[in-house]
């Protein structure tokens, strides 16, 4: 028979489960530095931090498309980025973009996470 | 973890408060916070809306006021609150949500695989699924009388949902004013009219048979994956397809499918939302709405659902075993005039005015349902028959 004991215990081994969990993803969520010539086909799926000056940008209602150069060159996609990325991507400043490599249309690509003003 | 502290807190509050229902909170928090919502308001809305799954059970069974999730709980519930085993009920519920949900998120992977194998299939059969359930829900009326008035909530809904919703719609935010129409103000509006029912209830645990709470969350989590598939579909019309399929079934095991299903579906609905990228639930709109869910998410979505499923079952417990007796007795006419017009004013500064024609009348339509005693779950009809004619061409 089940008892209160046992709903206790079993929620708490639950919420142990649940923050272990939730600790695992955000260690793993490591994103490597790297120049924009380092990315290639073997990048895909992987994280990177890349740094660079935004050439080139397109506001678009639910996302940003833009061009960063660090001497190479590569598409970056930020979607549904908030009030203060928009404002930094505006500005076509130095930024550091954090987010995955993706292949989209035979062209390598960043789907940016996380995007910062650089100061350099 | 502060995001999934938060959600726990919102979801606590919005379980709690009759008629606030947590698809209006999420609803409401991406509108207001849009330009500044990211993954952390992801991880908030989902938490919120897994421990509001646990809490809701509690003003459902203990005042009679039913959120459209749990209303057909308010019957063997209210049964058990009758007699003094609210708490018993409550209990129920949730081992129920706690089973259910826990084999949801390890059965996650498995289902979106499923999901994104079969999509054109589920597609196909939508039609005929949303109808068998409009279908469904009207003919379970008790008389002929209240089907004829289900049936009229039916058409009302619909037309309300296909006007508002089609694309060339002139209303601002068209989701926020009917959901906060039919399941927000309509039953704060008749919460606000009736008295709570006193009973003196037992607090002590009762104990509770392995095999019912391990068969039921099954069923209710097989309910919920069914269901989680097709929009317009809540926990409470799975239940009752589940009570029309399954014969006769016990008071006690239809409260632990019930607090199965409502968990579960709130998790296999994000699942969706990854899978194929539709939504099913407020939550999952709102979520979309936020961010374009990714692998990468998914552990921390998935760590984040486990300790809000912990943190509501551990809440609704002891919450239920304080202050059941005190809950049974207060007068929440007050609160809930409050909430009505935060509500109320929510609606119209985040849409415009014909949003408030459209909330306006599917609070009288919810209002209506209620007051005819009708299952307000016909009013779901707003989402599934514009689901039905999209799915069949005929939806501009």
């Amino acid at each position: 028979m089940l008892k209160e004991r046992h709903l206790a215990a079993t929620a708490a081994l639950i919420a142990v489960c649940g923050i272990a969990l939730i600790a695992a993803a955000n260690a793993l969520v490591e994103y490597k530095e790297t120049s924009i010539a380092e990315i290639d086909g073997g990048s895909i799926g992987k994280r990177v931090l890349v740094f660079g000056h935004i050439e080139w940008a397109l506001q678009k209602d639910n996302f940003v498309l833009l061009t960063l150069n660090d001497g190479a060159k590569i598409k970056v996609v930020a979607f549904s980025p908030t009030k203060e990325e928009r404002a930094i991507l505006a500005r076509g400043a130095y930024v550091s973009v954090k987010g995955t490599v993706k292949q989209y249309k035979n062209e390598i690509e960043i789907v940016a996470e996380e995007v910062n003003e650089w100061k350099g | 973890m502060l995001a999934v502290v938060a959600g726990c807190i919102i979801g606590t509050v919005t379980g709690l408060v009759p008629g606030l229902h947590v698809n209006t909170v999420a609803v409401l928090a991406v509108s207001i916070l849009r330009e500044n919502a990211g993954f952390e308001t992801v991880i908030l809305i989902a938490s919120a809306g897994i421990v509001h799954t646990f809490l809701d059970f509690i003003p459902s069974i203990c005042l009679g006021a039913p959120s459209d999730e749990s209303f057909l709980s308010v019957l063997p519930g209210q049964r058990f609150f009758l007699k003094g085993k609210g708490h018993y009920a409550v209990s129920l519920t949730v081992w129920g949500g706690l089973a259910a949900g826990t084999m949801a998120i390890a059965f996650a992977p498995l289902f979106i695989k499923f999901v994104q194998a079969n999509v054109t299939t589920i597609n196909s059969i939508l039609p005929f699924v949303l109808l068998s359930v409009i279908a469904l829900m009207v003919f379970d009326e008790k008389g002929f009388k209240r089907k004829g008035i289900a049936l009229t909530v039916v058409v009302f809904s619909a037309v309300l949902g296909v006007v508002v919703l089609r694309e060339t719609s002139i209303v601002k935010n068209p989701l926020l004013p009917l959901v906060s129409g039919f399941f927000g103000a309509a039953p704060l509006l008749h919460t606000i009219k009736s008295k709570p029912i006193a009973r003196k209830q037992v607090t002590e645990f009762v104990k509770t048979r392995f095999a019912l709470v391990s068969k039921n969350s099954a069923i209710g989590l097989a309910g919920a994956a069914f269901v989680s598939l097709f929009p317009g579909i809540g926990p409470s019309q799975a239940a009752l397809t589940i009570k029309t399929t399954a014969g006769k079934i016990k008071a006690n095991e239809y409260l632990v499918v019930l607090g199965g299903i409502n968990t579960a579906n709130m998790l296999f609905s994000i699942a969706a939302l990854y899978a194929i990228g539709t939504t099913r639930t407020g939550i999952a709109a709102a979520i979309k709405q936020v961010i374009e869910l990714d692998s990468v998410h998914l552990p921390s979505l998935a760590g984040a659902s486990l300790a809000a499923i912990a943190f509501g079952a551990i809440a609704t417990i002891i919450i239920s075993k304080k202050f059941i007796n005190v809950i049974s007795g207060i007068e929440y006419a007050r609160i809930n005039e409050t909430v009505l017009v935060i509500l109320t004013a929510s609606v119209f500064m985040l849409s415009n005015f014909p949003g408030m024609i459209a909330f306006a009348s599917a609070t009288a339509i919810g209002f209506a349902a209620i007051s005819l005693k009708v299952k307000r779950s016909n009013c779901m009809a707003f989402l599934m028959v514009p689901a039905i004619l999209q799915y069949t061409s005929l939806f501009i």
